[in-house]
């Protein structure tokens, strides 16, 4: 439990004034960038700022030591959040949405013909497929089905069925466009706001916006599964922390017995080994920070405990023996699997129970320049039965009203066949004029569907939302307005909708 | 340009917020006070950028503030009461206060008001920014402190001033340890040693501090680790690194110039130099190989291999980055703000940006670069750097490899005459038969015009796809033998295809015949068997493809060389109708490949003599997996059916596998190659190699293959072969052979695993009385379309190939070549280059760009290089490039670029800047902690020669420096933020200095200088997890030995995954200039300290040592304590270890002997002899706790 009053004027002197020295500090830093948004309450949660979250679990009845102060304590919600916490599945390589989610059951007719010069309107394309003579359109080959939500109800994919059944859960946008055409440029704008490097990813910003809430894990949880198809490459920098301290950048959690970096002591160090150690470590720095009375050592010394309560909590999360026969059948026979894109959806669950704020899973391989097919149906096996159970668990668990669950591509695919157009097969190139993406809980608009896009699913012509928009929708239903969640970095304000981004009401319930 | 007087400075602690209402008559100053409240809350709309200017009003300039307007002047000075600009800044109405609640702007504070108040009633003076007016030396403040020790160096003066003027005296000097471990830290990054502490304690004269921090700075082997430790943050500001970055994150050579700075320092080039020779070494007269190299600063930014990215759009964001690096790493600003619009704060338009750009614009290189497996490239421009003794050593190679080629080479004349017989036979083996061409048609409106030599030209229309029909007409029998010859033609720019670049691609060839009087009763002739001259060497493009008409198909690499291409083809029975038979050759280009159609093509018919039929060697096609099938256990993946086993050709879109396993398709696996092991997937699962095997007559072949675990071969459906055992992979496991029928058959080897990684290997082994590949070249006619780029290695391949199955001395003597030309290869690929600036003849033409996007030029508004108008202008005479820039950047009318380093500097001691934004020393930066001492370090640095050891020296030197750093709770009272100095501020160690510090103390550093970046321990997977599959920095090959030792700076950096304890450390990801670090504290630190294996190996030899040492477990605990902090061992603290020592012996003793055993087994450093596993493992937990410790990770 925290043992810091954290309003000034409470502790004992020595402990006030080095409240002060440590806030001061920080505010010296980060005044300017945070200015009175921060206010008096969030200053005084610098050192106490699990004060103000939910009981942190303390795992193994070690007695908890004042908590570490973060480099800048969150900032904290500007408004009541409807939303506490982030699920965010991106599928890596931007999947189709025109098998998948975008139903065009006009363009089978078309099959073969030229895409209409007046629906592509001279945009710029890939050099994948600018050399093309031929921009012949490609139906899906997939059926569509309806299913029911809290409209008249949503065609999906027949590669999505389990999708389907939660769809009263599901707020799909079908609206959404990007500048990126391009993988890396792509996604680092889906994950920071900007194309280039150097920005702070969106699971930064909560854990600088929102801090933690577990004293024990990490704010900002990555996982990444493998994928059938095409994968590109994930660059750190996707859940880096850019310009914010790199406290907030995401901490992986791989599949396998080293879940965290570093987590697992040497092989024959056992759990009372590292409590002696940590022990005398202990001494060490407290005789150090009598020394020198340097409040940062005093924070380490916090550090070192949470590690040591990390190296229980983490293989307790990852360790599924605890759940139900039902769970796990919900989520499908590959959460058996370690890093599965079932498995990390499981893991994701439970970690929204363990009030992670934000969880980032990449399903690699939706990049279908050839062969879209066969390989859509391999990625759409991996991830439908899962996706679905998560929204399903979270439901049952009563979390899903506080924890907003985004799926999403970094742009999507073009309605006119890459190479070779069969019958039975074709590809498709990147398309950033339109995309479709979902999202559940968390106080978004469930069992709707948003935006519209023309007879091509080329481009929008109905309620466009561009990323922006839909980071500012996001930080909305987290209680902030993206307008004033900033960091200064180099004499700029900066944020994850840039200089850009309206809220978009008809996404929130 | 000539300084005014400047005007009589405030104190230089900012007014407290607050307390400006307690200090009416306090003088308020422009800069330090005011300008900050303004540039925060009005300068975005009423500021410099005259394209948000909102109302017409800017606050940033007297005149237009005090202008009289319609509600008022903004600002009256002298009358508060009169101002606009207070009156709607304190307005309770939403819709007239300011700034507007919707910008997000924060209103003003009653206090700030009360600033803004003071100020205008002072006579609201402006006065420009300070950092953009030239520094001007001052006198060191009187009076001088009684203190003589703080009398001696200006820098005492200033900072003792300032702290007089609050009423505080300077901490007192840390204690002779603590003062050596702090400057062996700042200035070689590492501590010293037990017996460097020992020497400067006892060496109590007069100037001991000084003679340490000369022979630090100036003896060997301290100056090359202070060169060492100087580069670290210079590597930070240069977004140096080993890979590209995005995409492939490819590997590429830049290590020369890491290289080049620790030279700079090592050498104390002056800081004017250092900044020449980096921004436009190239373009000295004369320049240098090394001046070259500098030039890499400009080079190190992230580059693209990304297909499908837009080479305008990347060639901007290169520019882009060294206009911005060079910005901040130079001038302290931040230059990227102006790229989308003027900025908003500082006097930096669009116009300064883009002219700034065009500096770095026209460098010879492509925007997307190429990806090539070599993950030692350089990417271009660059320059080989070979040292002397890699030249001579590539002589010594080529020497070698020219005399091993000549010596296999050399034929004697039986080997003459025994070819010539073989050639002989081979091209007799094949009758060419008369057939006329009888029409040809095309697909898709492509027209087939006849040529005079028998080949038909496409011309017309260049479809997507096409099919051509040939008809020939024929009076043989009895032929097998279809030619295809694929011909240059110049429509075609002397290549085989049709596509832009000359390729193509043959899906496939079908053959159908009709007797001549009934062309109706056509029947199809299946092939059997195929071969060609050339194949395309990436994807999965053999000729075998050409057999089936799936979509894969044959590709001619007609995109890479000129000239024809041949292929041969052979039915799987004799065809020919007794009256004459019609043939219908169908050649169908429909891939992936749109436009790859054949351009040229010609077609013959042959008999094929039955014994060179049943001697042609079998014609594979390229390798596909399938899986991996999880499976419960080893037995089910032998004993289960997954659906490979039962196939009899590779169908792409055929899908296995269920929804509980997984579905899976073959995919193409050009990982498998030949004679190779290759990495299959881990776990518990069953997973098909395969690939189909052409045969012209029944056969057989023999395989010798390797497999982990255990493996069943499967031909055409049936099992032919198994074993079951748990391995490894290796080389020739299992011998197999397998029958081959005529025509098509499927050779599948399901891998069964039982845990941890898969592999496979396989090799054919040459058969007697079999015709290799390469010697099929000579039965085609010898007036044939031999393609021009292997006419002659054609040949001989086929020479060789005969010679290695007929030749007794010949295999040896080809193995000795192919060792030397791979050694000369390896060798080279290994050559130092790097990459470097190197201008095009014609600078690119610049424009501004609107929103700051690569396709957005604006025409109307084209800019020359040029410095940013506010700050001045190039030197008269100055060339107008990049070597102009230079000479501006260390002009003497440049304002910035002498305090930003000396800043820089500072904070390498002190932690922080005396400017607290290093990065921004723009109008939203931060105001000096003390200005008039960072003006006169300025002028001093830049009067004594830009001298950056005497700067450190100056630094390192001071009392300021010398302090205790125990915090002063009631100086802390008056100055919060610490801005006067009135203790040493602690410091957490740099990353690098964490991890090279517990390598020195523990003896394990291998201190070598330079060369390439080395691979220490990193946790397994890593870069697998998130690469392209085909990247050249997917697999992470730790070293062996000393690369595990190196200092930190020589880490091997892949950008898109950074060694993870340096990030987990607080390293930046290098992708972008990073002037500052941040220190942060997370328990993934604490992990890191922990279990790293380099910490806990580090702990290990650690207490080896301790252990290896005579005297008493005090004695050695002591020396323990001393080795890994270099603090003195006070006697409690050695009782505290002991006690802690005690209580590892105890755990440790009883039976945990196997425990300790594996602890202690921790790294590849060897073990010490004799010493019981069990004290070790207890020594080595003491010292974990130590090397985590602040003791050991802080500076003080």
């Amino acid at each position: 439990m925290p043992n810091h009053d954290p309003r000034p004027g409470a502790a004992d002197p020595m402990e006030e004034y080095l409240l002060n020295l440590t806030r001061r500090r920080f505010f010296g830093q980060a005044a300017a960038s945070i200015g009175a948004g921060l206010g008096g309450l969030a200053l005084g949660g610098l050192l106490g700022r699990h004060a103000h979250a939910a009981t942190p679990r303390a795992a193994d009845g070690v007695a908890m030591p004042a908590p570490g102060a973060p480099v800048l304590p969150p900032v904290g919600p500007h408004f009541a959040p409807r939303a506490k916490r982030v699920i965010y599945l991106h599928m890596e390589g931007a999947p189709s949405q025109i098998d998948l989610f975008d139903h065009k059951p006009g363009l089978a007719a078309r099959f073969n013909e030229e895409l209409p010069d007046s629906v592509r309107n001279g945009q710029r394309i890939t050099t994948m497929t600018s050399g093309q003579d031929r921009f012949p359109v490609a139906p899906s080959i997939f059926r569509f089905q309806r299913h029911a939500n809290r409209q008249d109800g949503i065609m999906l994919s027949e590669l999505l069925p389990h999708t389907g059944s939660v769809a009263r859960e599901l707020c799909v946008v079908h609206s959404l466009h990007t500048q990126a055409i391009n993988h890396e440029p792509g996604i680092t704008f889906f994950q920071t706001g900007s194309e280039q490097p150097g920005r702070a990813s969106f699971g930064s910003w909560m854990s600088y916006g929102l801090g933690s809430m577990n004293a024990n894990l990490p704010a900002f949880v990555v996982m990444i599964t493998q994928g059938a198809g095409n994968m590109q490459a994930l660059s750190a920098r996707f859940w880096g922390s850019g310009f914010l301290p790199s406290e907030h950048q995401g901490c992986r959690i791989r599949a396998g017995r080293d879940a965290v970096l570093h987590l697992r002591d040497p092989d024959g160090v056992t759990r009372e080994d590292r409590r002696r150690m940590l022990d005398l470590l202990g001494r060490i720095n407290e005789e150090e920070f009598e020394r020198s009375l340097d409040p940062e050592t005093r924070a380490r010394i916090a550090q070192h405990e949470m590690a040591y309560r990390m190296q229980m909590s983490v293989p307790e999360l990852t360790d599924f023996s605890d759940e139900r026969p039902e769970t796990l059948e919900m989520y499908g026979p590959d959460v058996h699997r370690p890093g599965s894109f079932a498995a990390n959806c499981l893991l994701a669950r439970r970690l929204a129970e363990r009030d992670v704020r934000f969880v980032q899973i990449y399903m690699r391989g939706w990049d279908q320049h050839n062969n879209l097919p066969g390989e859509l149906r391999a990625q759409c096996l991996a991830v439908d039965q899962a996706q679905a159970a998560l929204v399903r668990d979270l439901r049952m668990r009563g979390l899903l009203d506080d924890t907003l669950v985004l799926w999403s591509g970094e742009f999507g695919r073009t309605v006119y066949s890459q190479g070779q157009l069969t019958a039975g097969n074709y590809g498709r190139d990147h398309h950033p004029r339109c995309f479709s993406a979902w999202m559940a809980g968390g106080g978004c608009n469930a069992g709707t569907s948003y935006g519209k896009t023309d007879d091509f699913s080329y481009n929008v012509v109905e309620n466009p939302v561009e990323v922006h928009d839909l980071h500012a929708t996001l930080l909305h239903l987290l209680g902030f307005d993206h307008a004033r969640l900033t960091y200064r970095f180099q004499g700029r304000d900066y944020r994850l909708t840039d200089v850009k981004g309206k809220v978009v009401p008809g996404l929130m319930a | 340009m000539v300084a005014a007087p400047r005007p009589q400075r405030a104190p230089d602690v900012p007014l407290p917020i607050g307390s400006a209402a307690r200090h009416d008559t306090s003088p308020v100053r422009f800069g330090r006070d005011v300008r900050p409240i303004l540039s925060d809350r009005c300068f975005l709309c009423h500021g410099p950028d005259r394209e948000h200017r909102a109302a017409g009003l800017r606050l940033d300039s007297f005149a237009d503030a005090t202008a009289p307007r319609p509600g008022g002047a903004a600002i009256v000075p002298g009358r508060p009461d009169e101002s606009a600009l207070l009156r709607r800044a304190a307005d309770p109405d939403p819709e007239r206060t300011m700034p507007p609640p919707e910008s997000g702007k924060h209103a003003l504070t009653a206090a700030e008001r009360a600033t803004l108040a003071r100020w205008i009633a002072q006579g609201a003076e402006y006065e420009p920014h300070w950092a953009f007016e030239p520094p001007v030396a001052v006198e060191a403040p009187e009076p001088e402190p009684t203190d003589p020790a703080w009398r001696r160096s200006p820098i005492d003066r200033f900072v003792h001033a300032g702290l007089a003027r609050q009423g505080v005296a300077p901490a007192p000097e840390a204690d002779r340890a603590t003062v050596c471990r702090r400057v062996y830290l700042d200035l070689t990054g590492l501590p010293p040693t037990p017996r460097e502490l020992e020497a400067f304690l006892s060496d109590g004269g007069d100037g001991a501090y000084e003679r340490l921090v000369d022979r630090l700075l100036a003896e060997e082997p301290y100056r090359t680790r202070h060169a060492e430790r100087m580069a670290v943050p210079w590597l930070d500001v240069a977004r140096y690194a080993d890979t590209s970055g995005i995409h492939m994150d490819a590997g590429r050579q830049m290590w020369l110039w890491r290289d080049w700075v620790i030279a700079a320092f090592r050498d104390n080039m002056p800081y004017d130099r250092f900044v020449v020779e980096q921004v436009a070494g190239d373009l000295l007269p004369g320049a240098t190989d090394a001046q070259r190299i500098a030039t890499g600063f400009l080079r190190a930014h992230v580059t693209s291999d990304e297909g499908g990215a837009i080479d305008a759009e990347y060639l901007l964001e290169y520019a882009a980055d060294r206009a911005t690096t060079v910005g901040a790493a130079f001038l302290g600003l931040t230059m990227q703000c102006a790229r989308c619009h003027d900025h908003k704060f500082d006097p930096v338009t669009q116009e300064d940006f883009y002219g700034l750009l065009a500096f770095f614009n026209s460098n010879d290189e492509p925007g997307i670069y190429s990806q090539v497996p070599d993950a030692n490239r350089a990417l271009e421009p660059f320059i080989d750097v070979p040292t002397p003794a890699h030249r001579e050593r590539t002589d010594v190679l080529r020497r070698a490899a020219a005399a091993a080629r000549a010596e296999r080479d050399r034929m004697d004349d039986g080997e003459r005459a025994g070819f010539a017989a073989f050639a002989d036979a081979l091209g007799s083996a094949v009758t060419w038969v008369p057939a006329t061409l009888r029409s040809a048609e095309a697909s898709d409106g492509v027209v087939l015009e006849s040529m005079p030599d028998g080949s038909v030209r496409a011309v017309g229309a260049n479809p997507a796809d096409v099919e051509y029909r040939l008809v020939l007409d024929t009076p043989a029998a009895g032929w097998r033998a279809i030619l295809l010859e694929a011909l240059p033609d110049d429509s075609n720019g002397n290549r085989p295809g049709r596509a832009g670049n000359g390729n193509a691609v043959l899906e496939s060839i079908t053959v159908e015949v009709a007797p001549r009087q009934e062309p109706s009763r056509r029947i199809g002739v299946p092939l059997a068997w195929a071969w060609a001259d050339t194949e395309q060497p990436d994807g999965d493009h053999r000729v075998t493809n050409a057999l089936s008409a799936d979509g894969r198909g044959w590709a001619l690499d007609g995109h890479r060389a000129t000239g024809g291409r041949s292929a041969l083809f052979v039915t799987e029975e004799p065809v020919g109708f007794p009256g004459g038979t019609e043939v219908l050759i169908r050649l169908a280009s429909r891939s992936p490949y749109p436009q790859h159609s054949l351009g040229r093509v010609r077609v013959r018919l042959g008999t094929v003599a039955p014994s060179a039929a049943a001697a042609l060697p079998p014609a594979s096609s390229a390798w596909y997996i399938c899986g991996p099938f999880p499976v419960a256990s080893g037995p089910e993946g032998y004993e289960g059916r997954f659906g490979p086993e039962s196939v009899t050709r590779i169908d792409p879109g055929q899908v296995f596998g269920s929804g509980s396993t997984g579905e899976f398709r073959w995919r193409h696996a050009p990982g498998v190659l030949e004679a190779q092991p290759v990495r299959l997937a881990e776990g518990v699962d069953a997973e098909f190699v395969a690939r189909e095997v052409w045969c012209a007559e029944p056969s057989e072949m023999q395989l010798s293959l390797g497999s982990d675990d255990g493996l069943q071969v499967f031909v055409n459906g049936q099992p032919v072969h198994e074993r079951r055992i748990d391995r490894g992979v290796a080389a020739d496991q299992e011998l197999v052979t397998v029958p081959l029928r005529r025509g098509r058959n499927l050779v599948a080897c399901k891998v069964v695993n039982t845990g941890g990684a898969g592999g496979f290997y396989h090799r054919e082994l040459p058969m007697a009385g079999r015709t290799p590949r390469d010697a099929v070249v000579l039965m085609l006619p010898e007036d044939g379309a031999r393609p021009t780029a292997v006419a002659g290695a054609g040949s001989t391949a086929a020479r060789d190939a005969w010679r290695a199955a007929n030749s007794a001395s010949f295999g040896a003597r080809d193995r000795a070549l192919r060792a030397a030309d791979a050694a000369l290869a390896e060798h080279e690929a290994q050559a130092p280059r790097t990459m470097v600036m190197r201008e095009r003849a014609e600078a690119t033409p610049t424009f501004v760009l609107k929103r700051g996007l690569y396709d957005q030029a604006d025409p109307d508004r084209p800019v020359e290089r040029q410095v940013p108008a506010a700050l001045g202008a190039l030197p008269e005479g100055a060339p107008r490039n990049r070597l102009g820039l230079a000479q501006w950047l260390v002009g003497d009318a440049n304002p910035l670029t002498a305090r930003v380093v000396v800043n820089r500097f500072w904070e390498q001691f002190f932690g922080r800047g005396l400017v607290r934004s290093p990065e921004d020393f723009g109008l939203q930066g931060d105001w000096p902690t003390h200005p008039e001492l960072l003006d006169w370090l300025a002028v001093d640095f830049r009067t004594n020669g830009w001298d950056v050891r005497r700067l450190v020296r100056q630094i390192v030197t001071s009392a300021t420096y010398r302090q205790s750093s125990r915090v002063r709770p009631d100086v802390a009272e008056v100055d919060p933020e610490q801005r006067l100095l009135g203790w040493f501020p602690r410091q957490r160690l740099a990353a690098e200095q964490i991890r090279d510090q517990a390598l020195h103390a523990a003896g394990l550093l291998h201190e070598r200088v330079g060369g390439p970046s080395a691979r220490p321990y990193q946790p397994a997977g890593l870069w697998e997890e998130t690469s392209m599959p085909q990247s050249n920095t997917r697999t992470y090959a730790q070293d062996q030995g000393e690369g595990l030792w190196r200092r930190s700076l020589y880490t091997y950096w892949k950008r898109a995954s950074p060694p993870p304890s340096m990030l987990a450390l607080d390293a930046p990801t290098r992708e972008f200039c990073t002037v500052r670090r941040f220190v942060t504290n997370t328990p993934l630190q604490a992990l890191v300290l922990w279990n790293d294996p380099q910490f806990v190996e580090a702990a290990r030899v650690a207490a080896q040592r301790a252990l290896g040492e005579g005297g008493s477990d005090a004695e050695r605990m002591a020396g323990l304590w001393v080795r890994l902090t270099a603090a003195p061992a006070e006697p409690a603290r050695v009782r505290l270890l002991l006690e802690a020592l005690g209580r590892e012996r105890e755990r440790w003793a009883a039976d945990r002997a196997a425990d300790a055993e594996r602890l202690v087994s921790v790294g590849h450093a060897p073990r010490a002899e004799g010493i019981d596993p069990r004290e070790l493992a207890a020594w080595t937990m003491i010292a974990n706790a130590i090397l985590a410790s602040d003791a050991t990770i802080v500076k003080d």
